[in-house]
C-alpha cells in the first residue's frame, strides 16, 4: 500500500460512513445542494411514463382489448401509472436528499444515487469540456444542469442537475478554469 | 484520391439490385394479387425496377467514394445524394482493423477500418479495398510510421535507433524483456542514418498444441444460441430420439409427460441440458478453431498487430502508447491446465473486438508465464516516459523467460507450476454471506417461477422444487466468487480480478485512470459494504472495479487512487518537459532516459519558474535520470517523498494546513 502520510490531505474527506444522512454537512464534509426545484424537474419525466402508460389504458379500453385473465386494460395500466407516479415522487424527494456536490483542489465530487449511492471524483486533468445544458422542463422551472466531460467510458459524462442558470454559469466557468489551469493529460 | 476496389463495387451492386430487385417483386405481387392496386404487366415491372435503382445506387456510391491517407491525416469523402467529408488526424486514430471474411477474401478484398478514441463506433471504413493496400493503409496509419516519417525529418542517428528500440529498452534497464529482445533491440546508436530496418519481430505465434487446447476450453456466447437454430434443422429429431433412449416419449403431449414417473423427468432433463451443453461445445471448438487458425502477433517498435483466421482473415493494430488497460482472461479450464489469454485494451472501440467473449485477442491462449511477462513489457511500453515499473507481485518467481519456441517442443503448459497470486487483497469476508444469500434469493426466485409457470401449462409442480436440489451448493459457489475476486494496488497500477467460471484480471495503470467512483447498492449498505470502479477510456470492460470491501477502505482506496493519479501525471509532464527541452538544445532527442547518459550534469540547470509543484528540481530530475539506470528504488523513494539523495522532498504535497 501507498505510504499515506505524503497523501494529498486535499484529496481526503473525513468521510466514510458516507450518505445515510441527507443533511448537507455529511460527516464533516460540506456539500452543496441541488436547487429543491429540481424535484419537480424529475417528477415531470415520470409523470410523461405515468401518462403514457394511462395512454395504453385508455385506449386498450377504447379498442376494447381485454386480457384472458386479470383486469381491463384500464384498470391495469391506470394503476400501474399511479403507481409510477406515486414511486416517481417519492424517488424524487429521496434523490434531492442525496444529492450533493463539492468543487475541490484537484478534482469534483459528486454524491448522488437513491438505490445505488455513488460517489464520484472526477480529476481536473481528465476534464475535457464543460457544458450548461437545459432542457424544456427545466427552462419552465427556471433550472439548468451543468455537463462535464471525461474520457471515461462508464463516468464519461457527468450531469449536475438542478442549478439556477447563473450558478449554473458560475460552475461551468469554474470547472473550465480549473481543467484549463490543471495541465490536461486527455488520455 | 483513391476509389474502391471495382469488384466490391459490383458485389455491392449485385448485393443491392438483389434486395430491391426482390422488395420490388414480392411488392408487385402484393400489389397486383392482394391489394389489386395496380396491373399484373405493371407489376411485374417493379422487380427489374428496383433491381436497378438498387445497383445504381451502390454504384453511384462508389462512384462518389474517395479516401486518401496523408501524412497528418485520413480524408474520406462519401455519400450520393448528401456529400460527406470525413477527416481523421492520424494522432487520433487508435487502432486500424483489415478484416477479411470468408466471402470477401474470396473474391481478393479487405475491409479497413479505422478507430479513434472518440465513440464507441467504428470511425472510418473503407469496404473494400485491394488487400496490399490494406497493408499499406494499416502499417502507414500506424504510431510506428508516424514515427519515422517524424525521424526522417528529424536528423540525428539517436533518433533512427530510439524510433526502433525504444519501445523494447525503455522500462529495462535490467532484464530482458521478452519482446524486446529481437536484433534491433539495443537501441544506443547503432543504426545507420539512413537504414530504415522495419524491425518486425513475431512475439507470439499459436502452435497446433495452442490452437486445440484453445478450441477445446473457450466457450463462446453466441455458441449458446446456436444449438437452438439447429432445432428446425434436423436437431428436433435428436432430440426425441434421444430423449426415448431414457423413456421419454415426447410426442406424447405435455399432460402425459406429467404422469411420467419424477426419476425418468430427471434423467430426461439431465439428458436434455447435457446434450445441449455438448452441443454448445463442438459448436464452440469449431468457431474458435476457424476464429485463432494462425494467430500471430507481432511488433514492429510502438504497435502491436495481430492476424488470425482459417477461413476469414483478420487483423488489427494496438498502438502501445494508447494501452489503457491490460486483461488477463482465465477461464475454468485454463487455470487448470496453466494458460491465460491475453486483451490489450486501448481508447478506442475495443481492438479486435469480433464480438470475442471467449479467447481475449492479443494473446488468445499462451503459457500463463509468458503471457504475464508480455502484459509487464506491454504496459512498460505503453508509458513513454519509461518509468512504469511493473511489479513483480503480478507473478510469481517462475515466470519464464519469454515466449519459447511453443512450436518446436509443445511444452505442456503443466509443466510451469501455476502460477499464485498472493498479494491479492479479498473482498471483506461478510461479502461471502452476501453471495450465499444473492444466490438463494436467486434460486427462490427460478422456484416461484417454476412454480408459476406449473400453474399455466401442465408442467408438474414438482419442477418448481428442482432449483432446491442446487441450494446446498451456494455456499461453495459463494466461496469461490469470492475467493476469485480482489485487488492489488502497485505503484503503478491498479490490479483488480474477478470471475470463477472465467476469471478477469484487469490492470489499469494508474496514469490512464479516468475517474474513481464508490457506489454501494441498496443491498450493500445494508452490509456495510462499497464497490469501487477505476474508470479508463478504454470502453470495452469500462475500468477496474474492487468489490464489496469496507467503506472505510473504499474511501482509502480513492483517495489514494486520485493522489497517484497526480503525481504520475507530474512525471510524465516532467519527462515531458525534459524531452522538450533536450530536443530543443538539440542534443538529440531521447524518448526514453534510459538511452542518453549524460544527463544528471544537464539537469542542475532546468529550473523553471512555473514549477510551484515541484521545489526540489535537481532532487526530482535527477530521479528522472536515475531511472536509466534501473534505480527502481530511486521511483520508489521520490513518491515516498525522499530524494535519491536521502533528503526529503517537501514535494508538491504540501500541507494546506
Amino acid at each position: 500500500m501507498v505510504d499515506t502520510n505524503v497523501c494529498l490531505r486535499r484529496f481526503r474527506s473525513p468521510a466514510i460512513e458516507p450518505l445515510t444522512s441527507p443533511a448537507r454537512l455529511r460527516n464533516g464534509v460540506q456539500l452543496q445542494t441541488l436547487h429543491p426545484r429540481v424535484r419537480l424537474v424529475w417528477i415531470a419525466s415520470t409523470l410523461v411514463s405515468a401518462g403514457f402508460l394511462a395512454g395504453f389504458g385508455v385506449a386498450g379500453d377504447a379498442f376494447g382489448i381485454r386480457l384472458p385473465v386479470g383486469p381491463s386494460p384500464l384498470a391495469l395500466f391506470g394503476g400501474l401509472a399511479a403507481l409510477v407516479g406515486l414511486m416517481g415522487v417519492v424517488f424524487a424527494v429521496l434523490r434531492y436528499r442525496v444529492w450533493g456536490y463539492e468543487v475541490r483542489d484537484d478534482s469534483l465530487y459528486l454524491v448522488r444515487g437513491v438505490l445505488t449511492r455513488r460517489v464520484s471524483s472526477v480529476p481536473f486533468v481528465r476534464v475535457q469540456h464543460v457544458d450548461t445544458r437545459r432542457g424544456p422542463v427545466e427552462r419552465a422551472v427556471g433550472l439548468a444542469s451543468v455537463v462535464v466531460y471525461t474520457a471515461g467510458s462508464r463516468g464519461a459524462d457527468i450531469t449536475v442537475p438542478g442549478l439556477t442558470p447563473d450558478r449554473a454559469t458560475e460552475l461551468r466557468e469554474r470547472l473550465r478554469e480549473l481543467a484549463a489551469d490543471s495541465d490536461y493529460d486527455a488520455v | 484520391m483513391r476509389r474502391l476496389h471495382p469488384r466490391s463495387a459490383a458485389v455491392d451492386a449485385a448485393q443491392g439490385g438483389l434486395q430491391l430487385g426482390s422488395l420490388g417483386l414480392f411488392g408487385g405481387f402484393f400489389l397486383a394479387n392482394e391489394a389489386s392496386v395496380l396491373p399484373f404487366s405493371v407489376a411485374l415491372l417493379l422487380a427489374p425496377l428496383g433491381f436497378l435503382l438498387g445497383a445504381g445506387y451502390q454504384v453511384g456510391y462508389y462512384y462518389r467514394f474517395s479516401y486518401e491517407l496523408s501524412e497528418e491525416e485520413l480524408l474520406v469523402t462519401s455519400g450520393v445524394v448528401g456529400r460527406q467529408r470525413r477527416e481523421i488526424p492520424l494522432e487520433r486514430v487508435q487502432n486500424v482493423d483489415v478484416s477479411r471474411p470468408a466471402l470477401k477474401r474470396a473474391l481478393g478484398l479487405a475491409v479497413v477500418r479505422f478507430e479513434t478514441a472518440g465513440g464507441s463506433s467504428t470511425e472510418a471504413t473503407l469496404d473494400a479495398v485491394d488487400p496490399d493496400e490494406a497493408d499499406r493503409l494499416q502499417r502507414q496509419a500506424g504510431p510506428e510510421a508516424r514515427r519515422r516519417r517524424e525521424g526522417s525529418a528529424g536528423d540525428t542517428t539517436g533518433e533512427a535507433s530510439d524510433a526502433t528500440g525504444d519501445g523494447a529498452t525503455a522500462p529495462s534497464g535490467s532484464g530482458g524483456s521478452a519482446v524486446g529482445d529481437a536484433p534491433a533491440a539495443n537501441g544506443v546508436g547503432d543504426a545507420n542514418p539512413g537504414a530504415r530496418v522495419d524491425d518486425t519481430e513475431v512475439v507470439y505465434e499459436i502452435s497446433n498444441h495452442e490452437l486445440r487446447v484453445l478450441s477445446a476450453v473457450s466457450f463462446r456466447p453466441g455458441a449458446f444460441a446456436i444449438p437452438f437454430v439447429g432445432i428446425p434443422l434436423g436437431g428436433e429429431d435428436l432430440v426425441v430420439r434421444a430423449l426415448q433412449f431414457v423413456g421419454i416419449d415426447l410426442r406424447a403431449g405435455l399432460r402425459e409427460l406429467a404422469r411420467l414417473d419424477p426419476t425418468t423427468l430427471a434423467l430426461g432433463a439431465v439428458a436434455l441440458v447435457a446434450a445441449y451443453l455438448l452441443a454448445v461445445w463442438l459448436v464452440s471448438v469449431v468457431l474458435t478453431y476457424l476464429q485463432y487458425y494462425g494467430f500471430r502477433l507481432e511488433r514492429t517498435g510502438d504497435e502491436l498487430r495481430y492476424e488470425r483466421g482459417l477461413v476469414g482473415r483478420y487483423s488489427g493494430t494496438i498502438p502501445l502508447g494508447k494501452v489503457q488497460t491490460v486483461r488477463l482472461g482465465e477461464n475454468v479450464l485454463m487455470r487448470q491446465l496453466g494458460y491465460a489469454a491475453l486483451a490489450v485494451e486501448t481508447a478506442g472501440y475495443a481492438a479486435g473486438s469480433g464480438g470475442d467473449g471467449g479467447s481475449e485477442t492479443t494473446v488468445p491462449l499462451g503459457v500463463r508465464g509468458d503471457v504475464l511477462e508480455l502484459a509487464r513489457d506491454v504496459l512498460a511500453a505503453s508509458d513513454d516516459t519509461g518509468r512504469y515499473k511493473a511489479s513483480e507481485e503480478l507473478s510469481g518467481p517462475d515466470a519464464s523467460d519469454g515466449f519459447a519456441d511453443s512450436d518446436a517442443d509443445e511444452p505442456t503448459a503443466a509443466e510451469t507450476a501455476p502460477v499464485a497470486d498472493p498479494a491479492f487483497q479479498q473482498p471483506a469476508e461478510r461479502a461471502r454471506s452476501r453471495y450465499v444469500r444473492r444466490y438463494l434469493i436467486g434460486l427462490g426466485l427460478v422456484c416461484v417461477g417454476l412454480f408459476g409457470a406449473s400453474r399455466l401449462t401442465g408442467l408438474p409442480t414438482a419442477a418448481a422444487g428442482l432449483p432446491a436440489l442446487v441450494a446446498p451448493l451456494t455456499p461453495l459457489a459463494a466461496r469461490l466468487k469470492w475467493r476469485h475476486r480482489g485487488y492489488h494496488e502497485t505503484e503503478w497500477s491498479l490490479v483488480t480480478r474477478e470471475g470463477f467460471w472465467r476469471r478477469r484480471t484487469r490492470i489499469v495503470p494508474v496514469f490512464r485512470l479516468q475517474t474513481v467512483l464508490v457506489s454501494r447498492t441498496i443491498f450493500q449498505r445494508r452490509w456495510t459494504l462499497a464497490s469501487v470502479t477505476a474508470d479508463t477510456a478504454s470502453s470495452a470492460g469500462g475500468g477496474a472495479v474492487v468489490y464489496d470491501v469496507g467503506p472505510e477502505q473504499a474511501e482509502e482506496l480513492r483517495v489514494s487512487l486520485l493522489d497517484r493519479l497526480d503525481n504520475a501525471l507530474s512525471e510524465r509532464r516532467r519527462a515531458a518537459r525534459e524531452r522538450a527541452r533536450r530536443a530543443a538544445a538539440g542534443e538529440g532527442p531521447s524518448r526514453a532516459p534510459a538511452v542518453s547518459d549524460e544527463e544528471p550534469g544537464e539537469h542542475a540547470e532546468t529550473a523553471r519558474g512555473d514549477e510551484h509543484r515541484e521545489p526540489q528540481h535537481d532532487g526530482s530530475d535527477a530521479a528522472t535520470s536515475g531511472e536509466g539506470r534501473a534505480n527502481d528504488e530511486t521511483e520508489f523513494q521520490w513518491v515516498d517523498g525522499v530524494d535519491p539523495d536521502g533528503t526529503p522532498t517537501n514535494g508538491h504535497h504540501d500541507d494546506e494546513g
